[in-house]
């Protein structure tokens, strides 16, 4: 794609820019240098983060978390983001901006309301009680790494909606209906005619939602408090606790970069080769 | 397909009619509802001297960090819509996905790292806090005034104004900044309401008098249900009343591309 070049010297550019910049080096390239100076200063940093047995408790129910959250939130996403793109103009204007508003919400917002209605004494745990489910068994279950995700999924479904909805909006309908008239059944056609034009995007956006809910600590925080083992937990921890060892923690924090990014990463570059490689919908 | 739309919209808003339901409730103890109506939590929120401080902070703060954003945003996205290399535009993208490749909880430790230094002794102040909500929200705002600016292909217009004979001030004055004003205001709405929930970052970073809201917050949920569903309520309806501002200013923008 051609643009039309700027009319602005390059000097004047560059004086518009270091407002911005400085700011950006002052309040997050610094503290991010600070942190992995720290680490990596510490020859022993790394080796005392893997030796902790805390560790790898933390990284498999960050693990866990991370899957099941961004799984189910891609699966449940794509299922509504199909539906509202096949629905009228008006409803789907209105249906996306209630979905969009968990994107505005603080953590701590759906924390407390989910304690209402899935907690020891909500709503829903009440109401399955007197279908004879265990109150304590399933409040049980919201304070595991499981419930946690069932819980950030409320973050993480909007993105994941609002990312696949333009290309099933663009996706046109009628090769689905030529498949059809072939002799698929509904259902291989979507597996075999949508999904592939869709995929590169359905990759991005899980990618998208695995770094956000793994690197994240608020709601669980709000949820379960620090005795929940995943990662960000385990850094908040280590951070607030005063007289705690800051090398170490700072090798943490590199480690929890480092995969985010790594996810972050492989999302973009699927969807870089996609936009070159793949069909464009 | 309709029905898991159905199920997922139950999904999201069964807690915030709790939440509602909840904050107007007398007495909530192990029953599946609240009895009796009452609006003593908002009272008692209100009249928390905490909560009103954290309120306030959470303002000012807010507004420091849109301003500051704005000040600094405009500029900064024009100069990457204007510098057409591929360095600088891979640069921008790297800088939209900062906030997410990199968890709020490690900036934080950073804070803490630089700001409790002898050389920067600021930790706790509200700039070190306003500091932090800058960097969290700028690429989103940058991303929204680029998008709109190649949306709009802003250097066609100004080429436009100045071969008419309009100089660089007036071209910016009459032709940039009118074209900018919905999405700068969609995008700062957007900064306000990310800053006003932002509890992350704040929670390690604010000092005991700058604590903003969702910080504070946090300790009501391990009180009475009525209070601590009034206290969220209030911050929810923040959110809310930024997102129905968001999406009428998305709204006129679209009329207006429509023109």
């Amino acid at each position: 794609m051609k643009r039309t070049q700027s009319l602005r010297p390059r000097r004047l550019l560059l004086t518009l820019a270091s407002p911005g910049v400085a700011v950006l080096l002052l309040f997050f390239a610094l503290p991010l240098a600070t942190v992995a100076w720290d680490a990596l200063s510490d020859p022993g940093s790394f080796r005392r983060v893997f030796a902790n047995p805390m560790f790898l408790r933390s990284l498999g129910g960050s693990a866990v978390l991370t899957l099941v959250a961004a799984t189910a939130s891609l699966v449940v996403g794509f299922c509504v983001a199909l539906h509202l793109s096949r629905i009228g103009p008006r409803w789907r204007a209105l249906l996306s901006f209630l979905i969009a508003l968990p994107l505005t919400f603080s953590g701590l917002i759906v924390a407390y309301g989910f304690i209402l209605a899935y907690g020891r004494a909500g709503l829903v745990t009440q109401l399955l009680g007197l279908l004879g489910v265990d109150p304590a068994w399933f409040a049980g279950i919201l304070y595991s790494p499981q419930g946690l995700a069932f819980a950030t999924s409320y973050y993480l479904i909007p993105r994941v909606v609002m990312l696949m909805l333009p290309v099933l909006v663009n996706f046109d309908r009628t090769q689905l209906a030529a498949a059809e008239s072939l002799g698929a059944t509904p259902r291989e056609a979507l597996l075999h005619v949508l999904l592939p034009q869709v995929r590169t995007t359905a990759l991005t956006a899980f990618c998208l939602v695995a770094a956000v809910v793994f690197g994240a600590y608020g709601t669980a925080l709000a949820l379960v408090g620090t005795r929940l083992t995943i990662l960000p937990l385990q850094l908040y921890s280590m951070v607030s606790e005063s007289g705690s060892d800051f090398p170490a923690a700072a090798a943490l924090a590199l480690v929890l970069t480092g995969i985010c990014s790594t996810v972050m990463a492989v999302g973009e570059v699927a969807a870089a080769y996609g936009e070159r490689n793949g069909p464009r919908t | 397909m309709a029905w898991i739309t159905g199920v997922y919209l139950a999904y999201l808003f069964l807690p915030i009619l709790l939440l509602i339901v909840g904050s107007f409730g007398d007495v909530w103890l192990n029953s599946m509802l609240p009895s009796g109506f009452t609006d003593r939590w908002y009272e008692a929120v209100y009249t928390d001297g905490s909560f009103q401080r954290a309120f306030w902070v959470s303002l000012r703060v807010c507004a420091a960090t849109c301003v500051i954003d704005a000040l600094i945003g405009l500029p900064l996205a024009y100069a990457i819509y204007g510098a057409a290399s591929r360095g600088v535009r891979a640069a921008a993208r790297i800088l939209y996905l900062l906030p997410i490749a990199v968890p709020p909880i490690v900036l934080a430790f950073g804070f803490v790292l630089v700001f409790s230094s002898d050389t920067l002794p600021f930790l706790g102040s509200a700039g070190v806090l306003v500091g932090g909500h800058v960097v969290l929200t700028l690429p989103y705002l940058l991303q929204t005034l680029v998008g709109d600016m190649r949306h709009l292909r802003l250097a066609e217009l100004e080429t436009a104004a100045e071969s008419l004979g309009a100089g660089p001030l007036r071209t910016l004055a009459e032709i940039v900044m009118p074209s900018l004003r919905h999405s700068l205001a969609s995008g700062l709405i957007m900064v306000a309401a990310l800053s006003i929930g932002e509890f992350q970052l704040s929670n390690l970073v604010a000092g005991f008098l700058t604590r903003p809201y969702p910080v504070v917050l946090l300790q009501a949920f391990y009180g009475a249900t009525g209070f601590a569903c009034a206290a969220t309520v209030i911050l929810l309806a923040l959110a809310l009343t930024a997102s129905a501002a968001g999406a009428l200013t998305a709204h006129r923008a679209t009329g207006r591309h429509a023109q």
